[in-house]
């Protein structure tokens, strides 16, 4: 017990002395504490408030013993289930049983069960902190169904429990997770569970969102769809039960996560996190390969791509500018009506390039850190000292446009304004390209020597480029507002409306060009990624 | 007889530290060159230099012919570099790896897959469709070195390239080694495995505190310290006696 939290003390230590290592000053830990707590405060208030008044109405509407308020509830926590569940998986795998520093830890006089506890405990507190806004919705509920303190105890009780099925659970498919799977795939997978939370969570909310208590029909709807939910082998159904006391609620929880948590201790305990496979080189005889080459510039543009597409953050900033619409649009055709589709259709285009432009600098940025990453071996190439940095500009700006031009399509094809769409993506490609070049130079000017792919620029670096983005998002998106027909200030006479829309921005759009190429021009290229 | 790599007065200044004071050697073609010294001597910053890494605060660089500083593509086509720390793309595969690289050289495709082939079967390579973040260190020395290797550069530059390597993959990196010198490369190795440079150099060159202090074959260094084996004659110049240290020995 000792060496565990002498082990998360010195994790605690570990992560407030991150800024100090960026440079800045040291956070003392009560801040941070103190930080957390105020984000969690900002964001359940508002939730208990909003289901509070949710639960009032839906713990009245009630099919087969169960009020809706209670599947509610049983949603709730299948979502979190799946949420941890996505999300702690491949956690558990990388930080337990493929981490780095657990070879150290093994090395020392510390039991393997600690080892995994505290590997654990700081995977739950990096990770499930979304877990923790259950509370405030458990409160409303216990509140809306007037619940007495005990019951209240047990509740939370019970939520612990619940808690450490999931975690076990986890756990345990982490194990087998780190036995097939290598490191860079497993870091890999997890943009993908990230995106599976993500548009689960979108659509949670505008499900939620979209009922209307006072609608007989679509509450009855709602309710005999989600009774499909209350399956008596679900944890989640026992959950619902045994905060009522009911025996059928409180036995099987209570005893699944005795056997699961006993599994997982004996399992973490019996000397298999120290192996992982870190490589299966089962393949004796070595296949005939065939090599693909290309000319030095398109080796380049390849390599870019293949380093762009397999880099979870950069793809995360790709996504973005394609789900946003989709977004709106779901607002669109819920507001039912021809004209919202279309507001929502010409929003979600200029959004979506906003964004775009937003978050063209950044992932220009991210994609320049890799190649810094290894910069000492890109000079010993043959190769002029620009082409590393150009290649990642087109590439980036290429994907962005890329995107936007599938999302666009896709969006048109069921909603129409598809002459829009061309016009305007080919409108922002130009300030997309600016953008990247300015993502270019704010690396080499600004670089964040240790903060990796997903950080890569200094705290300045990231103001700088956030203003910039800023500058070239309005660009790009009053170019298309033009386009678009929308006169959002139908006072001003067209030849007005042609100046501030179009003339403007393209003038602007032209001396952002000129003032990044001659800040360009003055970076040392011969040495672009000296560092001191 | 051709000297492949000619450097007068090489000095680099960190701010106002001097890792390296203006040192001058040759290597002429078919040489191996051994490039000895303690930790922090400046072996690694004169590589670095050497190949286009670093810039030098002053003196002149001369590789194939050509001015390291006026041509350096052309000099950096014909050479190739193994750095002590293989640092590599972690998202590509060994395999693109090696694409790339022999894009960038203007490789022959078939002659490319040849010597691939061979390097592979001589270093036990069977990992070229994995991801490079996955690989060991010895690994990612072996996939440096075949992407070197493989292009036969006339000019080698190797920073303890053994250190990571598996004692019959070091073996045969040494014999390979050998044979390109016999075939007219010059090959410039740091390391501080003396048993290397004693069976593998043809000329010797120790470096202390940025400054070549002694430099020959090894039976000219024999000479001139009086001391048969390298490990003497090292211990001896970089200023510390076999009594020395056995008094921190014994001090211990
Ligand atoms: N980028 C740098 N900035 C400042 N000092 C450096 C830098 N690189 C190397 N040095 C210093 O130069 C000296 C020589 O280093 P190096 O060439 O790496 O030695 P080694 O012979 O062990 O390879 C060391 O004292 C090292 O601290
Ligand atoms: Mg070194």
């Amino acid at each position: 017990m000792n060496k565990l939290t002498l082990l998360i003390r010195y994790k605690l230590k570990m992560w407030s002395n991150i800024p100090l290592r960026r440079g800045r000053r040291k956070i003392p830990l009560p801040f941070y504490i103190l930080m957390l707590a105020g984000v969690f405060i900002a964001i359940s208030v508002p939730l208990y408030l909003f289901t509070l008044d949710l639960f009032q109405n839906y713990s009245k509407i009630i099919f087969n013993g169960i009020s809706l308020a209670d599947l509610f509830v049983e949603i709730s926590m299948i979502g979190i289930f799946v949420l941890v569940l996505v999300t702690d998986t491949p956690a558990i795998a990388l930080n337990v049983f493929m981490s780095e520093d657990v070879d150290f830890l093994l090395s020392l006089p510390i039991s393997q069960s600690t080892i995994f506890i505290s590997k654990n405990l700081e995977t739950i507190i990096q990770g499930g902190f979304p877990a923790l806004f259950v509370i405030p919705i458990l409160i409303s509920y216990a509140n809306a169904t007037m619940m007495p303190w005990y019951m209240i105890t047990v509740m939370f009780l019970m939520y612990i429990i619940y808690f450490v099925i999931v975690n076990s659970i986890s756990s345990i498919i982490a194990l087998g997770v780190s036995k097939f799977a290598s490191r860079s795939g497993t870091q890999r997978f997890m943009v993908f569970t990230s995106l599976i939370v993500y548009v689960l969570s979108i659509l949670l909310m505008s499900t939620v969102s979209s009922l209307n208590p006072n609608d007989k029909n679509i509450t009855e709807a709602f309710a005999s769809y989600l009774s499909t939910i209350n399956l008596p082998f679900l944890p989640s159904t026992w959950f619902i039960n045994a905060i009522k006391l009911r025996i059928d609620g409180l036995l099987p929880l209570i005893i699944t996560a005795t056997i699961l948590a006993f599994v997982t201790y004996r399992i973490s305990s019996s000397g298999i996190l120290s192996g992982y496979s870190k490589m299966k080189s089962a393949t004796k005889h070595i296949r005939m390969r065939n090599y693909n080459l290309k000319s030095p510039e398109q080796a380049f543009v390849s390599k870019d791509l293949k380093l762009m597409r397999r880099e979870p953050s950069i793809l995360f900033l790709l996504i973005y500018p394609a789900i946003f619409p989709l977004f709106l649009l779901i607002g669109g055709v819920m507001g039912r009506g021809q004209s919202s589709i279309t507001h929502a259709l010409t929003g979600g285009i200029l959004i979506s390039i906003f964004i775009s432009s937003m978050y063209t600098v950044i992932a220009t940025a991210s994609l320049v850190s890799i190649e810094i990453k290894v910069g000492e071996f890109i000079k010993t190439l043959p190769v002029g000292n620009r082409t590393p940095l150009w290649s990642k500009a087109f590439v980036i700006t290429g994907a962005f446009a890329i995107v936007m031009m599938v999302t666009f399509s896709i969006l048109s094809a069921f909603f129409g304004g598809f002459i829009l769409s061309v016009i305007t993506v080919l409108l922002s490609i130009p300030v997309l390209l600016i953008l990247s070049f300015f993502g270019v130079y704010a690396t080499v000017k600004w670089p964040n020597s240790i903060g990796g792919v997903r950080r890569p620029l200094n705290t300045t670096g990231n103001f700088v480029s956030m203003g910039i983005g800023f500058l070239g998002a309005l660009i790009a998106t009053s170019e298309g507002l033009y386009f678009s027909g929308n006169r959002i200030f139908p006072f001003l006479s067209p030849a007005y409306q042609f100046l501030i829309f179009l003339a403007g921005p393209i003038a602007g759009e032209i001396i952002m060009a000129f003032v990044i190429f001659e800040l360009l021009s003055k970076i040392d290229w011969a040495n672009p990624y000296e560092t001191k | 007889m051709t000297q492949l790599v000619k450097v007068s007065n090489l000095k680099k200044n960190f701010g106002t530290f001097t890792a390296v004071k203006s040192i001058s050697f040759n290597i002429n073609s078919g040489e191996i060159y051994g490039f000895l010294g303690p930790n922090g001597a400046g072996k690694t910053t004169t590589i670095k230099m050497l190949t286009g890494i670093l810039v030098p605060t002053s003196g002149k660089i001369e590789i194939c012919g050509l001015d390291l500083l006026t041509h350096p593509l052309e000099v950096k086509s014909q050479i190739g570099v193994v750095p002590d720390e293989p640092k590599l793309y972690e998202n590509l595969t060994g395999q693109e790896f090696l694409e790339f690289v022999g894009s960038i050289f203007l490789m022959d495709k078939d002659e490319m897959k040849k010597r691939i082939e061979e390097l592979c079967d001589a270093f036990e390579i069977n990992f070229l469709e994995k991801f490079i973040g996955d690989y060991s260190h010895g690994m990612k020395q072996k996939l440096m070195l075949t992407s070197v290797l493989m292009r036969k550069p006339k000019v080698i530059f190797l920073d303890e390239a053994t250190v990571g390597l598996d004692a019959k993959s070091a073996k045969i990196l040494k014999m390979l080694l050998k044979k390109y010198a016999n075939e007219g490369s010059s090959i410039f190795m740091t390391t501080h495995v003396l048993e290397i440079a004693e069976k593998m150099c043809d000329r010797i060159g120790i470096i202390n505190a940025g400054e070549i202090i002694a430099e020959g074959t090894l039976s000219d260094l024999r000479n001139e310290s009086g001391k048969q084996s390298l490990e003497d004659i090292f211990l001896q110049l970089t200023g510390s006696t076999d009594e020395e240290v056995k008094e921190i020995i014994q001090n211990l």
